[in-house]
C-alpha cells in the first residue's frame, strides 16, 4: 500500500507541472474579452532583475540570463553562424552564453511596448531591429533561421547569410 | 520494482504533453493546462476581430462556456517548429487551414487598429488590421480537478506495479 501511494504521488507531481504560457504584458482592454479581459487571469507573471555592473538581466520565471552589454556599447550585427559562434566565445560573468532559441526569444517581447517591444527598465540596451535565434526554419541544415523584430515584437525566418542583431542568452533550456 | 515506477513516470511525462478528445473534438494540452477547440468550426467559420471575440465568448461547445480568443503567448504555444503547412501537430489537431491567419485577442501596442495574428503556414507572428476576416481557435482554462489526473496511458504500469 505504502509503495502505491509513492507511485500515485510521484504520477501526480509529473502531471502538475505549471503553465509555462506567459503573460504578453497587455493590460489594457480594447474590447470586452480581449487580452486585457483575462490579463489577470492567464499566464505567468515575467519577474526581471538586473546586475547593472556586469549588463546581465535575469528573467527569474524562465531561469534565464540575458546578455545586456557590449563592447563601446555597439550592439553586435552579423550573420547567423558569426552570431552563434560570438555568444559561446562570449565571457561576461564567465561563459556559458549561447543564441537564443526562437521560443526563448519571443519569452521577452512586451507586447504592451513597441519600437522597442521589450521591458526597458531592464533591457536598457535594444536595438530597433531584429534579432536572430539559433533555430532554424523546420530543419537544421535549412539555408534560413527565425528571427524575432523587437520594433514590434513578430517574428520570421531570415536567410542565415542575412545580418541580424545578436543578444546571447545562458542558464535553463 | 524500481524500472517500473520509472516507466509509470516516464508515461506520464513524455506520452501525455497533447491529447486529443475526439468525442468532444476538443485538445488538452499538459504543459500549458489549456484546452483549445477542436472541430469543424476552426477551419470554416472565419471573422472580423471583433466578432472572433464576441464568438468566443458566447460559444457553449464541448460541455463549457468559459472559451475566449487566445492571447497572442498562448497562440503560439501550439506552433510546432518543425512543421510548416501547417505549422502545428496534425496528429493531434484535426482542424487547421494550413495556409491562413488565426486571431489572437492581443493588441498591437504600436497601433491599436492592428491585432496579432499568427499564420500557421510558417508559423510566424504578424499584425494586420481588425477587419480582416480570419478563422479563431477558441480556448479555455482546464479547471483543477478533484480526482488523481492519471492518464489512461499510465494506469496499466500502476496496475502492474500494484499486482506485483
Amino acid at each position: 500500500m505504502f509503495k502505491s501511494i509513492i507511485v500515485i504521488s510521484i504520477t501526480f507531481l509529473f502531471s502538475c507541472a505549471e503553465s509555462y504560457v506567459l503573460k504578453t504584458g497587455q493590460t489594457v482592454e480594447y474590447k470586452t474579452g480581449d487580452n486585457g479581459t483575462y490579463h489577470a487571469l492567464t499566464g505567468v507573471e515575467r519577474s526581471y532583475s538586473r546586475d547593472n555592473i556586469n549588463g546581465i538581466v535575469s528573467d527569474h520565471s524562465t531561469n534565464l540570463q540575458w546578455q545586456d552589454y557590449y563592447e563601446e556599447g555597439k550592439i553586435y550585427r552579423t550573420d547567423w553562424t558569426a552570431a552563434n559562434t560570438y555568444c559561446t566565445k562570449l565571457h561576461l560573468k564567465g561563459v556559458g552564453w549561447r543564441l537564443p532559441t526562437r521560443y526563448e526569444l519571443t519569452t521577452i517581447v512586451d507586447y504592451s511596448q513597441s519600437h522597442p517591444a521589450i521591458n526597458t527598465t531592464f533591457f536598457q540596451v535594444t536595438a530597433s531591429g531584429t534579432y536572430w535565434s539559433s533555430t532554424s526554419y523546420m530543419k537544421p541544415e535549412s539555408a534560413n533561421a527565425w528571427r524575432t523584430n523587437f520594433n514590434d515584437g513578430g517574428d520570421y525566418v531570415s536567410k542565415k547569410e542575412n545580418v541580424n542583431f545578436v543578444r546571447c542568452v545562458r542558464g535553463a533550456k | 520494482m524500481k524500472w517500473i515506477i520509472f516507466l509509470a513516470m516516464l508515461a506520464g511525462t513524455l506520452h501525455a504533453a497533447l491529447i486529443r478528445d475526439n468525442v468532444l473534438e476538443v485538445v488538452y494540452d499538459e504543459k500549458t493546462n489549456l484546452i483549445w477547440q477542436d472541430n469543424i468550426s476552426v477551419k470554416t467559420d472565419r471573422f472580423i476581430w471583433e466578432d472572433a471575440i464576441d464568438y468566443c465568448e458566447a460559444l457553449d461547445f464541448a460541455n463549457s462556456q468559459e472559451w475566449r480568443v487566445p492571447n497572442i503567448n498562448e497562440l503560439f504555444s501550439i506552433v510546432h517548429m518543425e512543421h510548416a503547412f501547417p505549422s502545428i501537430n496534425t496528429d493531434i489537431f484535426k482542424n487547421i487551414v494550413p495556409r491562413y491567419y488565426y486571431w489572437s485577442s492581443t493588441t498591437f501596442a504600436g497601433n491599436t487598429n492592428f491585432v496579432w495574428n499568427i499564420y500557421f503556414g510558417y508559423g510566424h507572428e504578424s499584425t494586420c488590421t481588425r477587419n480582416h476576416r480570419y478563422y479563431v481557435r477558441c480556448v479555455r482554462d482546464k479547471e483543477p480537478e478533484a480526482v488523481l489526473p492519471l492518464q489512461p496511458s499510465e494506469l496499466p504500469f500502476l496496475y502492474y506495479y500494484l499486482l506485483n
